[in-house]
């Protein structure tokens, strides 16, 4: 019993810096565009949101707020760049692939010179600490699973049914979901299609910058060149996993982090099973449920990756 | 600019002229309408009809001439300066976003309920009834696009246009997708609605033009060539100004032919892409020498008879003898050397590879025979002469061999897609709304071609919703609905009246 409670309570925070990211690729790939410089962005965040605690308040007393300066200078340095993806993709129609690899390396290559220059070696932070909730932290069992987390874990959590509500109930998520779908019928009924798109990347990129900061400040503590370990592509395998979803990408997020929190635990346990095949498992598993999940094209964007073209006749 | 209510009791547009790369698309047009009059636009495919209304409408900027409401002149930077000023179009194809409801759809345009953090969505849906009891137009506000048939989309696009407060409506060839009786019906309901409306109407199919329009404004080539009103002229001087020359539609004449039955489908199923039954025991002969046009609302079963057939969508169970052989589930390949002809439904993306040039395109199916390679390598001289040959025995109409196979225009396209399949020598052709969207000139010379083959023996499924095209051709016609025959008609049998009734799934006479 204890064995699982540990996974499951290890596992959940392991989910957010997944589940902030690709909810940010959602609100892009439901505008009509994929965003494979996640990767890159979240680099930058990582570097970005420890930069702050670590160099103008290190173990101070107001550490909190200097935390809360970094995850701000992390989102607003990722909403740069998504905007800066959009220049690319959006206004001069480069292939969104070939940009999204291109934002990646930029972000990872950048974030780790920076890191090099100003901080130099590995160097940890005193970060974001966890926060019972009093009371429901001591119910057995679900108390550490769900309640003992960081802030971070929680607002996350929350950040899922208010994306939902965002998507689905307002009418910015309207227009991001028509532009994403039919950008020709947005644009006849008088929608910016091109204004639309470049304000979901700039949420997009602001919550990737957010995901790194997480991981940095919260979940590993320090940074290094390979903090983000494949994470922003995972997020957006994610998307297509949660068919676009709020509620199924937060299953997908779980599910991943789950896996890799059961592979710590086989390592830690010391059961006798070849370590590199437990590190494996997770993205095994990622694997093995895309190429089963099957394609809802009635749900989906359907003019993903599509940039648009008033003038360009069809 | 402000949302008015006025009346839009004259609009006129002045020289407008716009320029594509290489296209003059508009070529100094002007034309008026006023109050509660119908003007229809009519014009070939690549007449500038619909550049136009793009202009009126604020989706393209004219590089010259100007627009003028009640006598003022207006600019309109956006579509929602012409919404503002009281214009709405449906456009031809629709502009719908399929994955949303009707309701979220209107409400995409419909400002007044964008609260900053909700959706006002009962506003809105307070204006589809308004509008939908003003005009007698009933929608389901809740149903997906997805969802519904191309008529009722149809309809979603027009209350979503007067919801949206236009007091001048534009529609761009409202009728091309429609069944028979359903146009009819929106032909009343325009009748009705240009009491205070007004209306601009563009068609190229001149029946309607006649029923409807008051005025009638001809384009051809980006310039407008004749105005006049609609009572004064018949159809066929109609279709003679639009093209520009006599237009001759050929008529099947010939006697039935005696052929052997040399594709016969036995109890077919097939399954949809959504996985249901899209055929359900389906069967149909077809003989040597003849063609059978096979009548029904697109979505009964026709995309998955023509993909079954030729090897493209998996056969659940039933036969198709093709001269003898069972080529059910057999590879397209297969199918194809069996000597089977296609002309799909989709010219851009099954008939061609856009990118290939032309003459790339016209030995798609023969990249292995002898004709055309030697060992592993193509014989360009071969292809070249192909082409060349082709070119001019199919009048295609482009520049050179070479050039990509995707920019030709759509007659042009289909030509090349008809040159190949028929220079094969099929043993047998299936044709996919052959002249769907393509211009009077086009398809008579694609008619002519089909009663050609059939004269030389050649049977010939023909599917088209279009009426007149399968009564012009066909020696039997038969009605699909749901994935059912529902009736084969000899061709003395078979009129516009009778196969409507069938198409909408009445099987006998009695009930109507």
């Amino acid at each position: 019993m204890n064995f699982i409670v540990n996974i499951l309570s290890l596992g959940i925070p392991f989910s957010v810096a997944l589940l902030i990211a690709s909810l940010g690729e959602m609100f892009n790939q439901r505008a009509g565009v994929f965003n494979l410089g996640c990767e890159g962005i979240m680099a930058m965040g990582a570097f970005l949101g420890m930069l702050v605690p670590y160099s103008i308040g290190q173990g101070g007393p107001t550490s909190g707020m200097y935390n809360v300066l970094g995850l701000g200078l992390a989102m607003v340095v990722g909403a740069l760049l998504g905007i800066f993806f959009a220049f690319v993709v959006v206004t001069f129609r480069a292939p969104q692939g070939i940009a999204g690899i291109g934002l990646q390396m930029f972000g990872v290559g950048t974030a780790g010179t920076l890191f090099r220059h100003f901080i130099g070696g590995t160097q940890s932070v005193p970060g974001i600490g966890n926060l019972p909730i009093p009371g429901l932290s001591k119910i057995p069992l679900i108390g550490p699973i769900f309640f003992s987390h960081n802030i971070l874990v929680y607002l996350a959590f929350l950040f899922v049914p208010l994306a939902w509500y965002i998507l689905f109930k307002t009418p910015w998520g309207l227009r991001v979901r028509a532009v994403g779908t039919n950008p020709r019928a947005a644009d006849s009924i008088g929608i910016q299609v091109n204004r639309v798109r470049y304000q979901a990347l700039a949420v997009g990129g602001a919550l990737a910058g957010l995901a790194g900061a997480y991981l940095s400040l919260a979940q590993v503590k320090m940074f290094s060149d390979e903090i983000i370990a494949g994470r922003g592509f995972i997020a957006v395998a994610l998307v297509y996993f949660g068919h676009w979803h709020p509620v199924k990408i937060m299953g997908g997020a779980l599910l991943f982090s789950l896996a890799q929190a059961l592979q710590l635990a086989i390592q830690g346990q010391g059961i006798n099973f070849p370590y590199e095949f437990a590190v494996m498992l997770p993205y095994v598993m990622v694997i093995i449920v895309l190429a089963f999940s099957r394609e809802s094209q009635l749900l989906g964007p359907t003019s993903l990756g599509k940039s648009f073209n008033r003038e360009k006749r069809v | 600019m402000e949302l008015t209510q006025k009346k839009i009791t004259n609009l006129r547009v002045e020289h407008i002229t716009k320029r594509f790369p290489g296209v003059l698309a508009s070529d100094d047009i002007t034309l008026e309408i006023s109050e509660g009059q119908i003007l229809a636009l009519v014009g070939e495919n690549g007449a500038g009809k619909t550049t136009l209304m793009n202009i009126l409408m604020g989706l393209y900027q004219p590089d010259e001439g100007r627009i003028l409401i009640n006598g003022e002149e207006v600019h309109f930077r956006s579509p929602n300066d012409a919404f503002a000023a009281g214009l709405g179009m449906v456009h031809q194809q629709y502009m719908l976003v399929a994955n949303m409801t009707v309701l979220e759809n209107i409400a995409l345009g419909f400002k007044a309920a964008w609260s900053p953090y909700k959706l006002n969505l009962e506003m809105v849906r307070d204006r589809i009834t308004e509008v939908a009891k003003k005009y007698g137009l009933s929608v389901d506000p809740d149903a997906y696009i997805w969802q519904l048939s191309v008529g009722e989309q149809q309809r979603v696009e027009l209350v979503k246009t007067l919801c949206l407060g236009a007091r001048f409506l534009i529609l761009d060839e409202p009728t091309s997708a429609l069944t028979p009786q359903e146009t009819d019906e929106l032909i009343v309901l325009l009748k009705n609605m240009s009491s205070e409306l007004s209306i601009i109407f563009i068609s190229h199919k001149l029946q309607e033009v006649k029923d409807l329009s008051d005025k009638i404004t001809i384009l051809r080539h980006g310039a407008v060539v004749f105005e006049g009103n609609t009572h004064e002229h018949s159809p066929s001087d109609i279709a003679a100004l639009m093209t520009g020359h006599e237009v001759d539609l050929p008529l099947n004449e010939e006697p039935a032919c005696e052929g052997i039955p040399v594709l016969d489908i036995k109890s077919l199923n097939v399954k949809s892409d959504r996985g249901f039954l899209a055929l359900n025991d389906l069967n149909l002969t077809i003989c040597s020498g003849e063609i059978v046009g096979l009548a029904g609302v697109s979505g009964n079963g026709q995309r998955e008879l023509a993909e079954s057939i030729n090897g493209l969508r998996k056969v659940e169970n039933g036969e198709i003898q093709f001269y003898g052989e069972n080529i059910a589930n057999k590879s397209p390949h297969h199918i194809i050397e069996a000597g089977m002809g296609y002309i799909p439904e989709e010219r851009n993306t099954e008939g061609i590879v856009p990118s290939f040039s032309m003459k790339e395109n016209l030995i798609l199916k023969d990249t292995e025979h002898k004709e055309f390679s030697r060992y592993a390598f193509l014989k360009n001289k071969a292809i070249d002469k192909n082409a060349e040959d082709l070119r001019v025995k199919f009048d295609i109409r482009s520049p050179n061999i070479s050039i990509a196979a995707g920019s030709l225009s759509g007659g042009n396209i289909q030509k090349v897609i008809l040159a190949r399949e028929i220079s094969r020598r099929p043993k047998f052709l299936i044709a996919v709304y052959p002249i769907r969207g393509l211009d009077l000139g086009a398809a008579e010379f694609i008619h002519k071609q089909l009663l050609e083959i059939r004269h030389e023996g050649i049977g010939i499924l023909l599917i088209s919703e279009e009426l007149d095209e399968i009564l012009d051709l066909s020696d039997r016609v038969a009605v699909i609905f749901k994935g059912q025959i529902q009736k084969v008609l000899a061709r003395k049998d078979a009129n516009r009246r009778s196969l409507g009734i069938l198409m909408a799934g009445v099987k006998d006479d009695q009930t109507v």
